[in-house]
């Protein structure tokens, strides 16, 4: 029970402009596609193209082999249920009337509606978690509700693809995997096609076989979602930095955004600042003092830790440790070489444990050797997770001779002041 | 709770509608100048029973009572029952396929366009005799169909309306037509007294030639538009779900819009402009029934009959001997109601 797409150089145009531009796409039998993409990338009219809701310009699109436009709406319906975006309905039919009618396909003119249908438009409700708003005039339900009814009218077609819309657009999480995993399920066991616009990138990898990313009426990128999700096609289709990563559970991509794409700002004043950092508390000072222009170091840093992450993102230069390893004597020495050449050191509010508890001695270093060291000594017991030694050296550090500050972040007004002077 | 089956809901509603048209036909009946019994009334409907009837019945009537119930007031009564279904289903039509609660053939602007085209054929003096009765109810449609389409260019873009536009079209439309009609009227002296009275609405000239016109008219209409009831019912989802559950969209959209505009149409041809029947009755059906049109589409027509029997009754008692036309008795029903729907409709963004 499956059915194969096949699109052929096809064009959408109004006036000059392409809103389809020139696309070729092949959607195997029992395929489960995400079309991603910006707004206006031609998600949406795709799916209206594929349903014969619209008419392309040019091109043609095969259903099973056969030309879409020699096909007649209820042919085609029989095969393709479509879930739109928008679901307003005006009149107050019941649930489960409206679920009815994803069984016109199937009936004849005179045909009234038999034990079969009614079996299919149970199963399909059930599964949709919509058979106790059976009776419920839709005009009544909530977005999210009238939502899984249109989704339930869908299963109610039987068909053999099934196109979607930003399905999740109105549905609070819970309904969102619900609805990907009912997607799934219906997929993996009745090889139903599913080709959806999503918006969550995250979803998309997580429950997709395939991803198409879509740009201006394009298919920018074509595969697997690890294939297709980079950080590199990400950033050029939704001009959007991001870090790409692994699900830690599922053996897919995710993605988090890092802001808009930025371009590498060159050091622009002589100063050199190493921050003591870690576990995400680097990341503000890091952009702030780039952005002044200094020249940003940063340490010791296990790979994969988040201000690890952020420092390669904005090109920093970075002493590193491998992941969840306690910091090592080699990186340890090499910072310390690096803190010798620096202007100014700062150690920032990090979470302290007895892996990286030596890091606060590279503050002892800087001081020793006369650099400018700045201490965030606030709450330090509260971060401390090595029995009190971590504090115990801070404090000492305090005494020591090193500016004390409230939190990392003031670094930068300091370092704005001193370059003003 | 469980759901009554649709089979049920038919089964039953449409038998007791269908007998409460027609005690409120036979009360009508015994209603007027001259007062004859229920029972006389029933017998000699039964007498008139082609072939069987007159060995049933025996009259016991005189002459001039059989001629004033059957040549003027079963006929009078059957145009009225005749002219509310005939409103009443192409008021649901055009509310399903316009995916729009208020609309009806007065608010979409047909029945102005009708009333055009009727009062063309009055006033150049062909709206009398024989021809004259079959050739009002063409010109009436000629006039709605054209309206229709014009209100539907005005409202739609790109094959989407939006339901308070479409409303404004309708009656910016119908206020031309009016102007044009009103300046025709201008024009025609002799025929004014007519149109006038024609225009507001009446059934007193219904003659069985009256009943016979109206008759094709009624039953095409009714036909095609209950045929299509699971096209409307998809309809209502919006025009790109209806294709994508299989219905030919543009085909049913002409069949519906040719189906109530020829009824609505015949209607006004031969009764004049009667306004809100269209409107009040689909709503109150579907308040009571649900909207699944295969339901709406039977129980409209005959409760439509019965709300237009039983207002030509009152605008002919209420003042007697002076006749109200019928169209102020439904208007003053119909209008405050349009209004509370306008309201609910604000309210909520839906009905």
């Amino acid at each position: 029970m499956s059915v194969k797409i096949d699109v052929h150089n096809l064009f959408l145009s109004y006036g000059e402009q392409n809103i389809i531009d020139n696309l070729t796409l092949a959607v195997e039998k029992g395929e489960f596609l995400a079309l991603l993409g910006p707004n206006g990338s031609g998600k949406s009219t795709l799916i209206k193209l594929l349903a014969k809701t619209m008419q392309p310009s040019r091109g043609s699109i095969y259903l099973g082999g056969e030309d879409l436009s020699g096909l007649n709406s209820s042919t085609i319906a029989r095969q393709m249920a479509v879930v739109p975006q928008d679901t307003g309905v005006n009149f107050p039919f019941t649930a489960q009337e409206v679920v009815m009618m994803g069984r016109t396909p199937h009936l004849k003119r005179f045909q009234s509606e038999g034990v079969e249908d009614y079996r299919i438009v149970h199963e399909a409700m059930v599964n949709t978690r919509t058979w106790e708003l059976r009776d419920r005039p839709v005009t009544e339900l909530s977005g999210g509700e009238r939502q899984r009814v249109i989704i339930a009218r869908a299963l109610a077609q039987e068909p053999k693809v099934i196109l979607l819309d930003e399905p999740t657009s109105h549905l609070d999480i819970n309904f969102q995997v619900e609805l990907l995993e009912l997607l799934t399920l219906l997929n993996r066991e009745k090889g139903v096609g599913v080709i959806a616009v999503l918006h969550d990138l995250n979803l998309a990898a997580q429950y997709s076989r395939q991803v198409a990313l879509l740009k201006e009426g394009k298919i920018f990128a074509l595969g697997t979602p690890q294939e297709a999700l980079t950080a590199d096609n990400i950033k050029e289709v939704y001009a959007t930095e991001v870090l790409v990563w692994s699900h830690p559970m599922k053996n897919c991509p995710q993605v988090s955004v890092v802001g808009k794409e930025k371009k590498a700002t060159p050091f622009t004043n002589p100063f050199k600042v190493f921050l003591i950092c870690g576990g995400g508390v680097g990341m503000g000072v890091m952009e702030g003092l780039t952005s002044l222009g200094c020249q940003v170091w940063a340490g010791v840093l296990n790979m994969g830790d988040s201000d690890w992450v952020h420092g390669n993102k904005l090109n920093l230069s970075l002493v590193e440790e491998v992941p969840f390893a306690p910091i090592g004597e080699e990186a340890f020495r090499k910072a310390k070489e690096v803190i010798g050449s620096m202007d100014v050191v700062a150690l920032l509010e990090f979470p302290i444990g007895p892996g990286n508890l030596i890091n606060i001695l590279l503050a002892e270093e800087a001081l020793r050797r006369g650099i400018p060291t700045y201490v965030a000594a606030k709450d330090a017991e509260a971060r401390d997770y090595t029995g009190g030694q971590g504090a115990a050296l801070i404090a000492s550090l305090c005494a020591g001779g090193s500016v004390v500050i409230d939190k990392g972040s003031d670094m930068i007004s300091i370092i704005r002041d001193n370059l003003g002077k | 709770m469980m759901k009554v089956p649709w089979s049920r809901r038919l089964g039953v509603i449409l038998p007791a509608l269908g007998f409460l048209l027609l005690v409120s036909g036979i009360i009508s009946i015994t209603i007027g100048a001259v007062g004859v019994s229920p029972w006389t009334v029933f017998s000699l409907l039964i007498y008139k029973v082609p072939v069987i009837g007159n060995q049933l019945v025996t009259p016991w009537w005189s002459e001039t009572i059989e001629t004033i119930i059957w040549n003027l007031r079963v006929p009078r009564t059957l145009l009225a029952a005749f002219t509310g279904m005939s409103l009443a289903v192409a008021g649901a039509a055009f509310q399903g396929l316009l995916r729009n609660p208020l609309a009806e053939p007065y608010t979409v602007g047909v029945s102005s366009g009708a009333a055009l085209g009727a009062a063309l054929v009055i006033i150049l003096g062909l709206g009398s005799g024989f021809f004259g009765l079959l050739l009002l109810p063409i010109a009436a449609f000629t006039g709605a169909f054209a309206t229709i389409l014009g209100v539907y260019r005005i409202a739609a873009l790109n094959g989407r309306f939006d339901t308070e536009t479409l409303i404004l079209a309708g009656v910016a439309l119908s206020s031309f037509l009016t102007a044009i009609l009103s300046f025709l009227m201008t024009l025609a002296q002799d025929s004014l007294k007519q149109l006038i009275y024609w225009l507001m609405g009446s059934f007193a000239t219904g003659g069985w030639d009256h009943v016979l016109a109206i008759l094709p008219y009624l039953i095409i209409g009714f036909t095609l538009i209950w045929m299509n009831y699971r096209e409307l019912n998809i309809l209502t989802l919006g025009e790109e779900s209806a294709g994508q559950l299989g219905i030919n969209v543009e085909r049913t959209k002409l069949i519906l819009l040719f189906s109530a505009t020829l009824m609505a149409g015949g209607a006004v041809a031969l009764a004049g402009t009667v306004g809100f029947v269209g409107l009040v009755v689909p709503h109150v059906v579907r308040l009571l029934l649900g909207p699944d049109h295969r339901v709406l589409i039977p129980a409209a027509a005959l409760t439509g009959g019965i709300f237009l029997v039983v207002a030509d009754t009152v605008a002919r008692t209420v003042m007697a001997p002076v006749e109200l036309p019928v169209g102020v008795i439904t208007a003053f029903l119909g209008a405050p109601f349009f209004a509370y729907l306008l309201r609910k409709h604000r309210r909520s963004r839906r009905i």
